[in-house]
């Protein structure tokens, strides 16, 4: 009776490397099993966290918070949903305390024209690669991305974060539902005011680029 | 086919982007953009924005730096909090079948012991309580005139007649007796 409650536990055995073992032996002062945590989700986490910030070395100090929250709360993962989503619900949750702090300061606005990655401010620009061969045809597409990064900066960040989720991490609905802790209608519907704002606010950009 | 006349709903605008609706439905909606022609290029501009989205992603992508967990592990607490409770769980289900995940043992072992709880409880002395009720008019006039019947008839008989005499003995149940208590109606 026990297994019929929990198949998909009792199933089969679990790898050693699994996040719930991983998360035990972190408990258990095992460090090693917890940088093997990290380093498995440190590039989605900041992924999602550099495209809700818009800011490549914000996003990283707000990477390394969700972690060293993770860890000081490992004792309440309870393994009820997927260790991704528990962290995705911690990454959520700081940015957009990140993001309203933002708005309630206006001089620590950022400059949604300056290139993401502060290398690139070298050579005054990002690269673009010619390989069609056709300058024009680039810069069209350059400003297509600037247009795209324009307009996610400035979505609500509740639409923000079912974008980013499932068109760039490409996360299923139910994982976005369980991280957001909201029915999969309402990450359909938010999806959907979403694209159709990018949508709108692309279609000027997009007659070149079709 | 379904003609369909009702404005798709975001749900469904959703589903047909992502490619999940069955083969009849997607048909539907396909066909109902063909007429529907403001619709169908909401669609089509949504489509585009996700395919630019997507090529702004790959444009662009994102790793941490190399001294991402040095850092971190500089700035992690000294041990994770840990319960007492959870502590013990892990360890005895550990040691009592090795192979096992604790995890899985911890959630065995507190199934186990409510199932328990609950047969305890369950299948325990069960207080009996009767509740005295109360007798019907009938009942308790018959009682009273039941007891009125013996009453009067205990009252109406002598007492030398009401106690049997011992068998063998021909003294009457009146006679002295040497302390002087004798009873004489």
């Amino acid at each position: 009776m026990v297994a019929m409650a929990y198949p998909e536990v009792w199933a089969k055995e679990e790898d050693a490397n699994s996040d719930a073992v991983l998360v035990e032996r972190a408990l258990d002062n095992d460090l090693a099993a917890f940088e093997r945590l990290v380093t498995k989700y440190q590039n989605k986490i900041l992924g999602f966290t550099a495209r809700m910030l818009n800011d490549r070395d914000e996003a990283e100090d707000v990477t390394q918070e969700v972690f060293i929250k993770a860890y000081r709360s490992l004792e309440s993962f309870r393994g009820a949903s997927a260790f991704s989503t528990w962290l995705y619900r911690i990454a959520t949750n700081l940015c957009i305390d990140r993001i309203r702090k933002r708005k309630r300061s206006p001089q620590q606005a950022y400059s949604l024209d300056e290139p993401m990655d502060k290398e690139d401010e070298r050579g005054g620009g990002r690269e673009i690669p010619d390989s069609s061969g056709e300058p024009s045809l680039n810069i069209e597409r350059e400003e297509l991305r600037q247009q795209v990064r324009i307009t996610m900066a400035e979505m609500p960040e509740k639409l923000r974060a079912v974008l980013v989720m499932c068109d760039i991490q490409g996360m299923a609905y139910e994982d976005i539902a369980a991280t957001l802790e909201c029915p999969i209608g309402t990450v359909k519907s938010r999806l959907f005011h979403a694209r159709a704002d990018l949508a709108r606010r692309l279609k000027p950009y997009m007659r070149g680029v079709k | 086919m379904n003609i369909m006349k009702k404005k798709l709903s975001e749900v469904e605008i959703m589903d047909y982007l992502d490619g999940t609706l069955d083969a009849t439905r997607r048909e539907e909606v396909a066909a109902y953009l063909h007429d529907h022609e403001d619709e169908a290029m909401e669609v089509a501009d949504m489509k585009l924005a996700m395919s630019a989205l997507k090529d702004f992603d790959e444009s662009d992508p994102i790793r941490v730096s190399d001294d991402f967990w040095p850092k971190l592990r500089d700035k992690l607490p000294e041990q994770p909090k840990r319960s007492w409770v959870r502590s013990v769980t892990v360890q005895a289900s550990a040691w009592l079948m090795p192979n096992r995940s604790p995890l899985r043992l911890s959630i065995g072992a507190a199934m186990v012991a409510m199932f328990l709880a609950m047969a305890v409880f369950l299948s325990g002395p069960q207080q009996t309580v009767h509740h005295s009720e109360a007798l019907t008019t009938e009942e308790a006039a018959f009682v009273k005139k039941a007891v009125e019947r013996h009453s009067n008839f205990v009252e109406s008989q002598p007492l030398s007649s009401s106690l049997p005499l011992p068998v063998g003995d021909s003294r009457s149940a009146d006679s002295d007796d040497e302390d002087g208590d004798s009873y004489n109606p």
